[in-house]
């Protein structure tokens, strides 16, 4: 299960800076699609890589997709 | 891999293993028309190549055991299958090794009683889904790995990335309890891996073909994971890149 | 050069990228045909054929050893697309040996695993250029 936060307006939303737009894997840990995720034991070299193949996305505070669609 | 023997040939239909059944392969691969486009300005001929096809033929030995040849070769209710057959060849053993996949039909299973000879069977299947033979790697060990539970297996190291996406086909002989779930995945760094392709849950015997994505990275890997708690997976898994 | 066997002979072939394979330790035997078509134009006045010179064609069949290894026969045959140039050069790649190099296109590339336990393969190519093979030197 993703971690939750609590937003200014009261929701819960995922935490975690990173949208997974498929399923990631580090070691022994399986990280679900079309959640928000730290990934903090993924090199920071590695999350620009992710980001530019377009298997990761960032996301705002809302936890929303910064790109526009959530 | 240097020049190698055929030893470590091995074949997987549907999800069944007919190692032990079979004795001779020909016809591993595919050819393409080459068509006549020769025009007036030229001396000699001029080629384009067109649609391309594969056949391969499988000499055996009958085998009426339970999850043998003759059970594989009549699995429509011991009638020839008329479903697709998803098939795997490997040229070796090992994680790695190359190996070919294609969706084909079984057009003949004969069997033939000489005198002196073991009951002898050949087999033909021919390429049936219009995506041709993919030539490839093997992504289990053995090929057939046993996998006792979730398992990111090693990966295969392609030297490069690839731009044309991938096809991977899963031969799966048995799953002893739960349901497990088989992904390839690829990593740029081989440490963080991201799923590429992903298979319909496996509660049993049962095989698949899946293609997609663009950019493949340069290592390559099958992951069974946990859909309900599983035990023993029992599979073949190859991978081309398009 | 003599009368020649065929030892220390050299073939590449592109693999479908464009970059010549030396793959001459991978084939055991091969065919490079080069030939033309002969239409018969004898008129009635003639008491032996006449001919003229119609389309050439050349066609290339390579058996060989399976091989794997980087940049060797499989790495060369595996994907069949794009127009490879195939050179075949009599006593090797070098000092002025004779030499036939054609574009050409794979047709087929089928592996036989025999019950004996060898795996081999063989490869057919036939032109694709329009180009009438020439043989030259190295």
């Amino acid at each position: 299960m993703s971690p939750k936060r609590r937003t200014d307006n009261g929701q819960f939303v995922d935490a975690g800076k990173y949208r997974a737009l498929v399923g990631i894997s580090v070691g022994d840990t399986d990280y679900e699609a079309d959640k928000n995720w730290d990934f903090k034991d993924v090199p920071a070299k590695t999350i620009k890589q992710l980001i530019k193949d377009g298997l990761i996305a960032e996301v705002d505070e809302n936890g929303d997709l910064k790109n526009g669609e959530n | 891999m240097a020049k190698t023997s055929g030893l470590g040939v091995r074949l997987y239909v549907a999800g069944y293993d007919l190692n032990t059944d079979v004795n001779a392969i020909s016809g591993i691969g595919s050819s393409q028309e080459l068509l006549d486009v020769t025009s007036l300005s030229k001396s000699a001929m001029e080629r384009i190549i067109g649609v391309g096809d594969a056949n391969v033929s499988v000499n055996g030995f009958f085998d009426n055991a339970a999850g043998r040849s003759h059970a594989a070769w009549t699995s429509n209710s011991n009638k020839i299958p008329t479903a697709n057959q998803n098939v795997i060849l490997t040229m070796g053993t090992s994680r790695g090794d190359a190996a070919c996949g294609f969706v084909a039909k079984q057009g003949t299973y004969n069997v033939d009683r000489s005198p002196g000879n073991a009951i002898a069977t050949t087999v033909s299947y021919d390429l049936a889904d219009g995506n041709g033979l993919n030539w490839g790697v093997v992504l289990t060990d053995g090929p057939e790995q046993t996998d006792s539970s979730a398992t990111n297996s090693t990966a295969v190291d392609n030297g490069a990335s690839s731009s044309g996406g991938g096809t991977g086909i899963i031969s799966v002989e048995s799953l002893a309890s739960g349901t497990a779930t088989i992904k390839v995945q690829h990593s740029s760094d081989n440490l963080t891996f991201a799923d590429l392709l992903t298979f319909t849950n496996v509660t049993g015997r049962t095989s698949e073909r899946v293609s997609g994505g663009t950019t493949v990275n340069r290592y390559v890997r099958i992951q069974s994971s946990t859909s309900s708690a599983f035990s023993n997976l029992v599979f073949v898994a190859q991978f081309a890149r398009l | 050069m003599a009368k020649q066997s065929g030892l220390g002979d050299y073939v590449a072939v592109d693999d479908s990228s464009g970059s010549a394979r030396d793959i001459s330790n991978d084939v055991t035997s091969a065919t490079f045909d080069n030939g033309q078509e002969l239409q018969i134009v004898t008129g009635i006045d003639k008491s032996a054929q006449e001919r003229l010179i119609l389309l050439g064609d050349g066609s290339v069949t390579l058996n060989g050893v399976f091989n794997a290894a980087s940049n060797k026969s499989h790495d060369v045959f595996k994907v069949k697309s794009g127009t490879r140039t195939v050179t075949y050069c009599v006593g090797g790649n070098s000092s002025s040996n004779p030499k036939l190099e054609m574009e050409m296109l794979v047709g087929e590339y089928n592996l036989d695993r025999a019950s004996d336990g060898s795996l081999t393969w063989t490869a057919t190519l036939a032109l694709q250029s329009g180009t009438v093979p020439t043989w030259s030197t190295v």
